[in-house]
C-alpha cells in the first residue's frame, strides 16, 4: 500500500512538473521574445522552451499533427495567423482577460487566434532627394513621376502580400494588377534584401523611396552603424488623406493539439497585459494591441497616423491572389 | 553455391540501404503526381519559363567559366613545370572549401555601390550618383555564376589533371613533335582524351549548381530551387513545389543520361 501511494505521489509529482511548462513555436525574433518569457516565468513559475525559426514552422506543426510537443505559435505576420487556422491546427483561445485587453477587430471571432502587436508598412523618403511625403498614397507609388525610384524587398515576403491583397481588397483584381506593373516599373532595381536594406539602399543614392515596416525605422535608429540610413529618410504614413495607412499584426495562436494548454493560455493572456505589451513597445518598436498602452516615445514621436479600417481577415482573403498577381507580372524576376 | 547465402545477405543489405536512401526521391516522386493542378497550372502560365531559363542559363554558365579557370590550369599543373607548382596543385583546390554564399557576401560587400571599391572610384573620378557611371551589379545572375563557378572549379580541376597524369605524356610529346604547339596539342589531344573526365566533372558541377540555393537567393536570381521553396512556403502546396523539383530531376537524369552515352 505505502509502495502504491509512494508510486501515486511521484505520478503526481511528475504531473505538476509537466504542467509548469510551456511548449512554443515562434517566428519571432529570440532577442524580443526572450524578455517577455522571463518575465512571464518570473511571475508565474511556468517554464517556456521556444523553438525559434523563419520558416517552415506550420509546414512542421501540420507534419507532427497530434505528436507535436507545441503548445502555442507566435507569429510575425497576420497571414501566418490565418494559415494556422485554414489548416485547423488551432483551438479557439477562451479568456476575458484576452477580450478585455485586445479590441475586437484584432482578434478572431471565434478566438482563434489574437493580435499581439501592431506595425505600419511605411513608405521612407530621401530627406535630401524627395522629402517628407505627407500626402503620398500607396497607389502613388505606381505613377510615372517615380520611375527609377523605388525600392523594394520581394512582393512575395508577407509584409508585402499584405499590402498587395489590401490593395485588391480596395481596388479590384483588375486595378490591382495595374498597380503591381505600374510599381515594379518604377523600381531602380530588382526586389531584394530585407526591409532595412532598402532604407540603407536610399542613404547610398540607389533610389529615393523605400518601403518598410514602422519599427524597422526604430531599430535602425538604435544600431549605431544603421543610423546613418535612418536619418537619411523621412518616415511617411501613406493614405492619410483617405483610407489610412496598412497594417499588418503579429500574434498567437494556441495549437489544437496542445499537451499544456492552460499554461499557453496564461503565457497570451500575459502577452496581451500591459506589461508584455509596454515591452512590445519598447523592445520592437511596435504598436500595441492593447488600446490604453503606450508606445515608446521614439516611436510616438513619428507621429500620430490612421489605419486602414479593412478588417485584417478581408485583407487575408486575397493573399492567394496577391501572390498570383506578383507572379503574373513577374514582380521579382 | 557456398557464397550464395552470405552473397544475397550482402545484396539484401545493399538493397535495404539503396532504398533508405531513395526514399526522399520516392517520396518526390510520389507527390508530385498527387492532383494539384491549379498552382501549378498558374506557375507554368506566369513564371515557370523564367525559372527554368535562369536555371539552365547559370548551369551552362557554370560548366563554362569552371571549363576556362580549370582546363588549363590542370593542364600547366600536370604537364609543365613552374616555381611554386607543388603549392598551386593543391591551393587551387581550396575553393572547394568555401561555402558559395559566403564569397557571394563578401564580393558583394566588395563590388557593391557602398563597397570600397566602387567609393575608392568615385573618390577618385568625382563621380556623385549611381548615373553617373556605370558599374557591374555583381547581384544578377551573372554574378551568380561567377560566384558559383569560383567555388565549384576544383572538381574539374581535380579530375581533369589526374585523367591527364593517367594518360599518357608521349602522345602529347608525339603531337608536338609532329609540330603542333603546346596550345593546339592541348586543344587536339589532352581535351579529346580526356573528355570523359571533364564530363564527369561537369555533371558533378551541374548538379551542385541546381541544387544551390543561398546564393541564387542571396542575388534575387529565381531559379528551380528557390521556386520550390517559393511554391511550399508561399501558396501552401507541397505538391507543386514536388512537381517543380520533377523538372529539377529530369534534367539531371538527362544529364548523367548524355554522361554515360557520352
Amino acid at each position: 500500500m505505502k509502495k502504491a501511494i509512494a508510486l501515486l505521489a511521484l505520478l503526481a509529482a511528475g504531473e505538476v512538473a509537466a504542467k509548469d511548462v510551456v511548449n512554443i513555436y515562434s517566428y519571432r525574433q529570440g532577442f524580443l521574445i526572450e524578455p517577455i518569457l522571463q518575465e512571464f516565468t518570473k511571475e508565474t513559475g511556468i517554464e517556456t522552451k521556444v523553438v525559434f525559426a523563419k520558416k517552415g514552422l506550420i509546414e512542421k506543426l501540420k507534419k507532427e499533427g497530434k505528436y507535436t510537443k507545441a503548445d502555442m505559435v507566435l507569429t510575425s505576420n497576420f497571414s501566418a495567423l490565418l494559415q494556422l487556422e485554414d489548416e485547423g491546427l488551432v483551438q479557439p483561445i477562451t479568456s476575458e482577460v484576452v477580450e478585455k485587453n485586445v479590441p475586437a477587430q484584432f482578434r478572431d471571432d471565434e478566438g482563434s487566434w489574437v493580435a499581439l502587436t501592431k506595425r505600419v508598412r511605411n513608405v521612407y523618403s530621401s530627406k535630401d532627394r524627395v522629402g517628407k511625403l505627407d500626402s503620398l498614397t500607396y497607389e502613388d507609388l505606381a505613377k510615372p513621376e517615380f520611375k527609377g525610384k523605388i525600392c523594394m524587398r520581394s512582393g512575395k515576403h508577407p509584409y508585402n502580400l499584405g499590402l498587395v491583397a489590401s490593395m485588391i481588397a480596395h481596388h479590384g483584381e483588375a486595378e490591382a494588377r495595374e498597380w503591381l506593373k505600374g510599381l515594379k516599373a518604377n523600381l531602380a532595381r530588382k526586389p531584394q534584401g530585407n526591409d532595412r536594406a532598402q532604407v540603407k539602399a536610399v542613404k547610398e543614392g540607389l533610389c529615393d523611396i523605400a518601403l518598410g515596416n514602422s519599427y524597422y525605422f526604430g531599430k535602425m535608429l538604435n544600431d549605431p552603424k544603421q543610423v546613418p540610413w535612418a536619418e537619411s529618410v523621412y518616415i511617411n504614413f501613406p493614405n492619410q488623406t483617405n483610407r489610412g495607412s496598412h497594417i499588418n499584426v503579429s500574434g498567437a495562436v494556441l495549437t489544437k493539439h496542445g499537451k499544456n494548454t492552460a499554461n499557453a493560455l496564461k503565457l497570451i493572456e500575459f502577452m496581451t497585459d500591459n506589461k508584455a505589451q509596454n515591452m512590445y513597445a519598447s523592445v520592437n518598436m511596435e504598436y500595441p494591441v492593447k488600446p490604453d498602452v503606450e508606445v515608446s516615445e521614439l516611436v510616438a514621436s513619428w507621429g500620430k497616423f490612421k489605419e486602414d479600417a479593412l478588417p485584417l481577415t478581408k485583407v487575408s482573403e486575397y493573399r492567394p491572389l496577391a501572390l498570383k498577381l506578383i507572379d503574373e507580372v513577374k514582380f521579382d524576376l | 553455391m557456398r557464397f550464395n547465402f552470405s552473397l544475397s545477405k550482402w545484396q539484401l543489405i545493399a538493397y535495404a540501404t539503396g532504398f533508405c536512401l531513395s526514399l526522399p526521391l520516392l517520396f518526390l516522386i510520389f507527390e508530385s503526381f498527387q492532383p494539384d493542378t491549379e498552382v501549378f497550372e498558374h506557375l507554368k502560365q506566369t513564371v515557370l519559363w523564367d525559372y527554368t531559363y535562369n536555371t539552365v542559363v547559370l548551369i551552362f554558365g557554370v560548366c563554362l567559366l569552371s571549363s576556362i579557370i580549370a582546363l588549363p590550369l590542370a593542364w600547366l599543373c600536370a604537364y609543365s613545370d613552374f616555381p611554386g607548382k607543388k603549392h598551386f596543385e593543391w591551393a587551387l583546390m581550396l575553393p572547394l572549401a568555401m561555402p558559395t554564399y559566403i564569397i557571394a557576401y563578401v564580393y558583394t560587400d566588395l563590388f557593391d555601390y557602398a563597397g570600397p571599391v566602387q567609393s575608392w572610384l568615385r573618390a577618385v573620378f568625382g563621380w556623385q550618383s549611381p548615373d553617373d557611371y556605370w558599374f557591374f551589379d555583381i547581384r544578377t545572375l551573372g554574378g551568380a555564376m561567377v560566384m558559383i563557378a569560383l567555388v565549384l572549379y576544383p572538381y574539374l580541376f581535380l579530375i581533369f589533371k589526374t585523367a591527364l597524369k593517367e594518360q599518357s605524356y608521349k602522345l602529347v610529346q608525339a603531337s608536338q613533335v609532329m609540330g603542333y604547339s603546346p596550345v593546339k596539342s592541348f586543344f587536339k589531344v589532352s581535351i579529346p582524351l580526356g573528355r570523359g573526365a571533364i564530363a564527369a566533372a561537369l555533371a558533378l558541377i551541374s548538379m551542385e549548381t541546381m541544387a544551390d540555393f543561398a546564393t541564387v537567393n542571396y542575388f534575387a536570381v529565381s531559379t528551380l530551387t528557390t521556386a520550390v521553396y517559393d511554391t511550399w512556403l508561399g501558396y501552401y502546396s507541397l505538391t507543386a513545389a514536388a512537381k517543380i523539383s520533377g523538372i529539377s530531376l529530369r534534367y539531371l537524369a538527362w544529364l548523367l543520361l548524355i554522361n554515360c552515352c557520352g
